[in-house]
C-alpha cells in the first residue's frame, strides 16, 4: 500500500462518514394544522362560560381559557395556576385536565412529560406536532394511551418564555377528546 | 473531548414517578468504602504486576514520537445523538517536540438537530518536565434542538429537544509516572451559559464541575495496545463555588444542578488486550458505573452507557454496566503521510475492527441489573498513526444504526 492508497483511505473515511450520515436526525412531527373542535359527549354551552386568567409565579397576566362551570369542578382553588379541571362525566370515568407552568419552548416540556409518562405510567407515545387552536394559539400536542387511559398534552408558550401546559386525561379514547375537553384548549389565548 | 452534561430546559410539568422506595443506606459509608477499594486495588496491583511479570514491555517509547503530526479531516459525518455534521476535525501530537499535544473540531449541523460546536483542547503542557502536565479544553456549544432522552431503565425512545448556549473550559493536571503507567489526575471545569427560569426570564448560569481519575496501564503501547490491561477509575468531586474561571451563579444549584451535587459519580473501567496472531488481536472491555448520594425518589444520573448502536445518554441511570468484546485487525503500513494542509506524520496502520456490546442500567444494584440487556454489533475502521487514531465506526441496535467519526480507540 502506498501514499496514494492512504489518502484513499482517509478519503473513505470521509466518505463513509457522508454515507453513513443517515442516523440522528430529529423525528418529524405527525400532527399539524387545526386542532378542530373535538367531538362526542355533552355540547359546550355558548357564552355560559367561566373565565380563567393564567399567571407565571410572579403574578404577571399572561394568558386565559374558559370553561364549562356546569361541566367542569375546580378541584383545587386556583387551576389557572397549577390546578385541575375535573369534568363530570354521567357515566363511570373521569375528565381531568390538570394545568402545570412551563418554561422555555413548548414543545419541550410537552415531549419531556410524555416521555415521563412513558417511563413511569407506562403510556404509550403517539402521534405529536405543532397546531393551532380557535384564538390562533400555537400548542405542541403529544398524545399518549395505555389500556383503560389515555391523555393528549397540550402546550402553550403564552408570554416570552412562559405558558401553560393542559392535559387531557380520560378512561376511554372517546372522552379524551369530547367538545368540553377540546373547548378548554380551543380558548387558550395570550395576553 | 468530554464536555459538561447538557442541561434541559427547567420543566414543571407532570413528573409523577413511580419508582420504589429504595432502603435506607449508609452513603458516606458506602463512599469510603469505594474510595478504599480503588486505592487498595491499586497498591495491591502494582507490586503484583511488577513482580509476576504482566506488565508488558512497551514497544516503544511514546516521549520519542515524531513531533508536529497531525491530521485535519474536513468530513461530513455523524454523531450518535447530536445528528449530522459537516466540520473539520484536527489533532496534532508532539508540537514542537515539547510533548503537547492539540485537538480542535469545527462542526456546524445540516440536520434539524440544530448545533453549532467549536472545540479545542491544548494536552500535556509541561509544569514540570513531561511529568506533571496540565491540559485545557475549551468548547463553544450551541445547541438549538439537541434531542435528548429522559434517564431511566424504562427510558421511551422519545426525544425532547434542548435548547442551550454555553461557554465550557476546562483545566486537567495530571501526573504520570512509570512509563505513563500511572497516571492521576484532576478536573476542574466551568461552563457559563444561560438558562430561563420559572418566569420563563432567560437568565445566566454559570457552575463548576470537577473530577479526578486514576489510571493504571499495564499495556505494551499508550496509543494503540495489543497486549495487557487497563484499569481506570473515575470519579466526580465536590466543585468549588468560585475559581479563576469565574463564580458559579447564585441560581446555579437550584436551577441547573438540581441539588446534585450531593451525589457522586464513580466510573471503573478494566480493558484486557490479547494478541491472537501478529496483526490479529481481541479487546475485551467492561465498565461499571454509579451514582452515590441521597436524591430521594429521583431518577438520577450515574454515568451513561457507551453503546455504540444508540445515541449518546440513550441509557442512563444510577447504575450501570457495560461490556465489549473487540477484534482487531492490523495492516502494518509503516509508511509516511504527507498530504500538504491536511496530515503530516507516518501511518503505522490500518485497521478493521468488529465489535459487540452489552449494558444495562438501573436504579438499583442488584441482579435487574443484568437482565433485559441492551446490545449492539458493528464495524470499524481505524487509521494509525504514530501518536493519533483515527476512528469510524458504525454500530447497529435495536433502534437503529449509528455511526461514530472521532479521534482515540474506544478503549
Amino acid at each position: 500500500m502506498n501514499t496514494r492508497h492512504l489518502r484513499l483511505a482517509l478519503g473513505l473515511v470521509s466518505t463513509l462518514g457522508v454515507l453513513c450520515a443517515c442516523r440522528g436526525d430529529v423525528k418529524k412531527d405527525q400532527l399539524s394544522g387545526p386542532i378542530g373542535p373535538g367531538a362526542g359527549g355533552p355540547v359546550p354551552p355558548v357564552g355560559a362560560v367561566e373565565n380563567a386568567e393564567i399567571h407565571r409565579p410572579d403574578g404577571t397576566l399572561i394568558g386565559g381559557f374558559s370553561y364549562d362551570g356546569g361541566f367542569f369542578a375546580l378541584l383545587t382553588p386556583d387551576p389557572a395556576q397549577t390546578g385541575i379541571l375535573a369534568g363530570a362525566d354521567p357515566g363511570t370515568g373521569v375528565l381531568q385536565i390538570p394545568i402545570t407552568h412551563i418554561s422555555g419552548r413548548p414543545d419541550t416540556p410537552c415531549r419531556f412529560s410524555a416521555a415521563v409518562l412513558a417511563r413511569d405510567g407506562g403510556f404509550e407515545i403517539g402521534d405529536a406536532g405543532f397546531r393551532k387552536n380557535d384564538q390562533g394559539q400555537q400548542l405542541y400536542q403529544v398524545n399518549l394511551q395505555r389500556p383503560g387511559a389515555y391523555a393528549i398534552l397540550f402546550c402553550a408558550k403564552l408570554r416570552d418564555n412562559a405558558g401553560s401546559q393542559f392535559g387531557i386525561f380520560a378512561d376511554s379514547p372517546d372522552k379524551v377528546s369530547w367538545l368540553q375537553a377540546y373547548a378548554v384548549i380551543n380558548s387558550i389565548h395570550a395576553e | 473531548m468530554r464536555f459538561g452534561r447538557l442541561r434541559a430546559c427547567r420543566i414543571h410539568a407532570l413528573r409523577a414517578r413511580t419508582v420504589a422506595p429504595r432502603a435506607p443506606r449508609s452513603v458516606r459509608g458506602a463512599r469510603r468504602w469505594s474510595l478504599g477499594a480503588v486505592l487498595t486495588l491499586a497498591l495491591c496491583l502494582l507490586p503484583v504486576a511488577a513482580q509476576a511479570d504482566i506488565v508488558p514491555e512497551r514497544r516503544r517509547d511514546y516521549e520519542d514520537r515524531l513531533p508536529n503530526e497531525y491530521l485535519i479531516i474536513p468530513a461530513v459525518a455523524s454523531l450518535p445523538g447530536f445528528g449530522v455534521f459537516v466540520g473539520v476535525l484536527a489533532s496534532g501530537s508532539n508540537l514542537f517536540n515539547t510533548g503537547m499535544n492539540f485537538g480542535a473540531g469545527l462542526a456546524e449541523s445540516i440536520s434539524g438537530s440544530d448545533i453549532h460546536l467549536q472545540v479545542a483542547a491544548l494536552q500535556e503542557v509541561p509544569i514540570w518536565m513531561r511529568v506533571l502536565t496540565f491540559d485545557y479544553q475549551y468548547g463553544d456549544i450551541k445547541l438549538g434542538n439537541y434531542q435528548a432522552y429522559v434517564p431511566g431503565r424504562d427510558s421511551p425512545n422519545f426525544t425532547y429537544p434542548v435548547t442551550q448556549e454555553f461557554l465550557f473550559q476546562m483545566v486537567r493536571p495530571t501526573l504520570r509516572l512509570w512509563e505513563r503507567r500511572i497516571t492521576v489526575s484532576y478536573s476542574l471545569s466551568f461552563a457559563n451559559g444561560f438558562n430561563v427560569d420559572l418566569n420563563g426570564n432567560e437568565i445566566a448560569s454559570r457552575s463548576h464541575g470537577a473530577g479526578a481519575n486514576l489510571a493504571l496501564d499495564f499495556t505494551d503501547d499508550v496509543v494503540n495496545p495489543v497486549r495487557g490491561m487497563r484499569f481506570e477509575y473515575q470519579t466526580s468531586l465536590t466543585p468549588p463555588s468560585s475559581s479563576f474561571f469565574g463564580t458559579d451563579s447564585d441560581n446555579s444549584s437550584a436551577l441547573l444542578a438540581a441539588g446534585r451535587r450531593r451525589l457522586n459519580s464513580e466510573t471503573y473501567t478494566l480493558t484486557g488486550y490479547v494478541p491472537v496472531t501478529e496483526r490479529f488481536d481481541l479487546v475485551g472491555d467492561a465498565e461499571y458505573f454509579q451514582a452515590l448520594g441521597d436524591a430521594g425518589n429521583a431518577i438520577v444520573r450515574g454515568g451513561s452507557l457507551p453503546l455504540r448502536g444508540y445515541p449518546a445518554n440513550r441509557w442512563t441511570d444510577r447504575y450501570g454496566v457495560f461490556g465489549a468484546v473487540e477484534a482487531r485487525y492490523t495492516i502494518p503500513l509503516h509508511r509516511p503521510l504527507e498530504i500538504p494542509v491536511l496530515a503530516h506524520g507516518i501511518i503505522e496502520g490500518l485497521q478493521l475492527a468488529t465489535f459487540y456490546e452489552q449494558g444495562q442500567v438501573s436504579p438499583d444494584k442488584d441482579g435487574k441489573l443484568f437482565t433485559d440487556m441492551h446490545s449492539d454489533y458493528g464495524l470499524g475502521v481505524r487509521i494509525i498513526l504514530q501518536a493519533i487514531v483515527v476512528r469510524f465506526d458504525i454500530a447497529v441496535s435495536d433502534e437503529g444504526p449509528q455511526t461514530a467519526l472521532t479521534v482515540n480507540q474506544p478503549f
